[in-house]
């Protein structure tokens, strides 16, 4: 039943993290789901990768949104998303009961298997070793991405585009002020 | 009602993806968006290891996770670091003002 | 080491470069022109098809060479060694091409390194046999791309482009995950040979096909899931839309045909599935296509127009067990590398020309296609024999292919495998009302001011276009010279259909 409570949990989490206003706050419940999985993942006999997701999912990831938000500001933005609201909902919702139909009646209880007693570095390094190895790939190719990504070069807001985008928000917040002096003009 | 493990997980993983594919749907921010992949992988992970522990084989189980932990977070560090890029160069991280501009 | 099979070298040369191309870039950081790591990057990919010689003869005498690291092994067989060729022979045009193409760009040694890290992980995808592995590598392939697509990182369109490309393809893998969790919670075994032999028709292993289908279609373009594919490709460097549109695509279309063949058993309605998704393919892409006025959009649009062509050559196969369908769409998938990879170079050269060498960003229209043909020879001859194949007029690669796959159609004497078949026929004239209006406006309309004004091209970025081109010919007039490569891959994909027939 902890196990239920627990899961049940990570996604009423995840889907607080979703609707969060504020980046921030969204990070900051991604880093709870993370938590909450990886004490999941403990239950289900899953030691050592429980206590890299608590490091890796819940620390080092929330640390990284943290920073991104502080570098990129935490403004909450107005008006409609691209989608409309109950339109994504519910062909999410549809998606998600097709796919618990089809699996969860016909879901086969298996019958309790006596837990191995291989540790993980044993199968990371020894009959997964080529996984392993890629993983050497994929982090290296991650970082010349990051290298090239963030490279400091040429002025940080270029041209037309950052131009329009600035024209923008003044147009926006000039409307807003007018709207303001407005509400005000009327209790007078 | 008692739920088996391997049923609990699968509710779980259906859950988390749903949570996912409504945060990349809906989602208007592009750190917001990086959020929703994070919470997708979450759920394919915890099918990965409830599948090896309900297979008895919880080590393999925790290889593969592992594996998809340390390529789904350089995704998502190459994610956040394309948004921050894209906020400094275009001065805006909502994708309905970035798919405005492009015309 | 040295009782490595030649194979493993064609993963293990460009992957070993990779971190060497890198340090001799940073060395190099002064010149601005990225000698070293270009020139080491041709030699790895040069000394790759040295590896690839010997690899294929082993194949030819009846051999499988395994390569084996604990519970996960390698193998190669006509199918990966098919896409090995693809990649490897459109990997060295590209590598070519890029140096005088990027020239005076910054981080050119990190494109270089990412480059070669893309083809060694495409070549191990396409001799995975374990259904994790095969993501690892999948995975690796698509980390690898996203700053090769976002890589002019000054420009808003290519960052947008790339996080696009990111987040689609990144949703796709976790989608991929799952359903090999499924998998693996269900069979306990993540071998694809034992899981075929294991799986069934249950609801749990259908549950997974379908997140396979969706996670692979993603970098396989399938219609709903393309909407990256479009400014992927038209954004990222002219060298690597060419490696998306002509290998990546494919790549994630041989990791789904992979994952189709262990799951056979699973539904009786995979062809209906790959027919249907061929069909709507092709209609998308062709009417998109019609749309752009952007040259490089429409090739984009183009490639998904071509993934339909290669889904129903492979449906065929599936519903019928004759090996034509999947031969013929195999030699497609070659055909349509090199035709689209001439495409996408010649289109960039022009793009050279007219906007890049003078520092513009701006995008490649048609209409500045006008006249093309007097200033710029080569390329205009070049992207002309390209659409023309890819349209595939008669003595073209492209016609071959697409004949291939017609006969293959006709001869299963299945009606509704003849209906789709007249249905890709009227699509391919249908794109003719595309490719046309690019070959009229280069060689009949008058030169535009911006074409009378354009740079001269490098003579080395040529060369691929020579070699690309040349391909496309002979291919055309000899497509019987390829029957060497498709015919075992065609032969390997029947095989993973053994069990049902």
């Amino acid at each position: 039943m902890t196990v239920l409570l627990l899961v049940a949990l990570a996604v009423v989490f995840a889907f607080l993290a979703i609707r969060a206003r504020r980046l921030i706050t969204s990070a900051l419940w991604l880093a709870g789901v993370s938590a909450l999985c990886a004490l999941v993942f403990s239950l289900y006999g899953a030691r050592q990768v429980a206590v890299i997701e608590l490091s890796v999912g819940a620390g080092l990831v929330t640390v990284l949104f943290v920073f991104a938000i502080s570098v990129a500001g935490d403004e909450p933005l107005a008006g409609r998303p691209v989608l409309p609201r109950p339109l994504s909902a519910g062909l999410v919702l549809l998606w998600m009961l097709v796919l618990g139909g089809m699996l969860l009646p016909g879901l086969p209880i298996p019958p309790a298997v006596p837990p191995d007693r291989a540790g993980l570095a044993e199968v990371l390094w020894g009959p997964r070793g080529l996984d392993a190895l890629l993983q050497v790939v994929v982090i290296f190719a991650g970082v010349l991405g990051l290298l090239g990504l963030l490279a400091e070069s040429g002025a940080p807001l270029d041209g037309a585009v950052a131009r329009e985008v600035a024209a923008g928000r003044e147009r926006d917040l000039q409307a807003l002020t007018e709207q303001l002096q407005d509400g005000e003009a009327v209790p007078e | 009602m008692s739920l088996a493990p391997l049923q609990i997980a699968v509710l779980g993983v259906i859950g988390l993806l749903g949570a996912g594919f409504y945060g990349l749907l809906a989602g208007r921010n592009l750190i917001k968006i990086v959020v929703a992949l994070q919470v997708l992988v979450k759920g394919a992970l915890l099918g990965l290891v409830a599948a090896g522990s309900v297979k008895g084989q919880v080590a393999l189980g925790e290889s593969l996770a592992v594996t998809v932990i340390v390529a789904d977070t350089i995704v998502a560090v190459m994610g956040i670091a394309l948004g921050v890029q894209i906020r400094r160069r275009v001065g805006t991280l909502d994708v309905k003002e970035l798919s405005k501009l492009r015309g | 080491m040295s009782s490595l099979p030649a194979f493993v070298w064609m993963i293990l040369v460009p992957l070993l470069a990779a971190p060497l191309v890198y340090l001799a870039g940073r060395l190099d950081r002064r010149s601005g022109l990225a000698r070293w790591p270009y020139g080491l990057t041709v030699l790895a990919l040069a000394a790759a098809w040295g590896a690839f010689v010997p690899a294929a003869a082993s194949l030819a005498r009846g051999a499988a060479p395994a390569f084996r690291l604990g519970a996960v092994s390698l193998q190669l067989d006509g199918l990966g060694l098919l896409l090995a060729a693809v990649a490897l022979s459109l990997g060295l045009c590209v590598a070519l091409y890029s140096g005088p193409y990027l020239q005076g760009e910054p981080g050119q040694e990190k494109f270089y390194a990412l480059l070669l890290l893309m083809i060694a992980m495409i070549v191990g995808l396409g001799c995975a046999t374990d259904l994790f592995n095969l993501w690892v590598w999948f995975e690796a392939m698509a980390v690898s791309s996203y700053l090769l697509v976002a890589f002019y990182c000054q420009q808003p369109a290519s960052l947008e482009a790339g996080f696009k490309y990111l987040v689609q393809s990144a949703a796709g893998s976790a989608l991929v995950v799952a359903g090999i969790a499924l998998v693996f919670g269900v069979s306990g075994t993540l071998d694809l040979a034992a899981i075929g032999a294991a799986a069934g028709p249950t609801p749990a292993y259908l549950a997974a096909g379908v997140l396979f289908l969706v996670g692979f279609g993603v970098k396989a373009a399938l219609v709903p899931l393309h909407t990256w594919l479009p400014d992927a490709h038209s954004q990222a460097p002219s060298g690597i839309s060419a490696m998306l549109s002509g290998v990546v695509i494919e790549a994630g279309l041989v990791a789904l045909l992979r994952v189709v063949g262990a799951l056979l058993e699973v539904s009786p309605s995979w062809p209906v599935l790959l027919a249907g998704f061929g069909a709507l393919n092709m209609l998308a892409g062709n009417l998109l296509a019609l749309r752009q006025t952007q040259v490089k959009r429409l090739l984009a649009y183009s490639s998904v127009a071509h993934i339909g062509y290669m889904l129903l050559g492979l449906a065929i196969t599936f519903a019928s067990g004759e090996p034509l369908g999947a031969q013929g769409s195999l030699f497609h998938l070659v055909n349509h590398g090199l035709m689209k990879g001439l495409a996408f170079l010649a289109a960039g050269g022009l793009l050279y020309g007219l906007y890049i060498a003078a520092g513009d960003h701006g995008p490649l229209q048609v209409a500045d296609l006008a006249g093309a043909s007097r200033h710029y020879p080569l390329a205009a001859l070049a992207l002309s024999l390209a659409v023309l194949g890819l349209g595939g007029l008669p003595p073209l690669a492209g016609f071959m292919s697409k004949w291939q796959i017609f006969v293959a159609g006709f001869q299963s004497g299945d009606p509704w495998l003849m209906a789709l078949v007249v249905f890709a026929a009227a699509n391919s004239a249908l794109s003719l009302a595309y490719y046309a209006p690019l070959i009229n406006a280069m060689y009949r309309l008058e030169p535009s001011a911006r074409v009378a004004g354009g740079r001269r091209l490098p003579k080395v970025l040529g060369l691929p276009l020579v070699g690309l081109g040349l391909a496309v010919v002979v291919l055309g007039v000899w497509p019987g010279l390829l029957d060497w490569l498709t015919g075992p891959a065609a032969g390997a994909v029947l095989s993973s259909l053994g069990g049902s027939f």
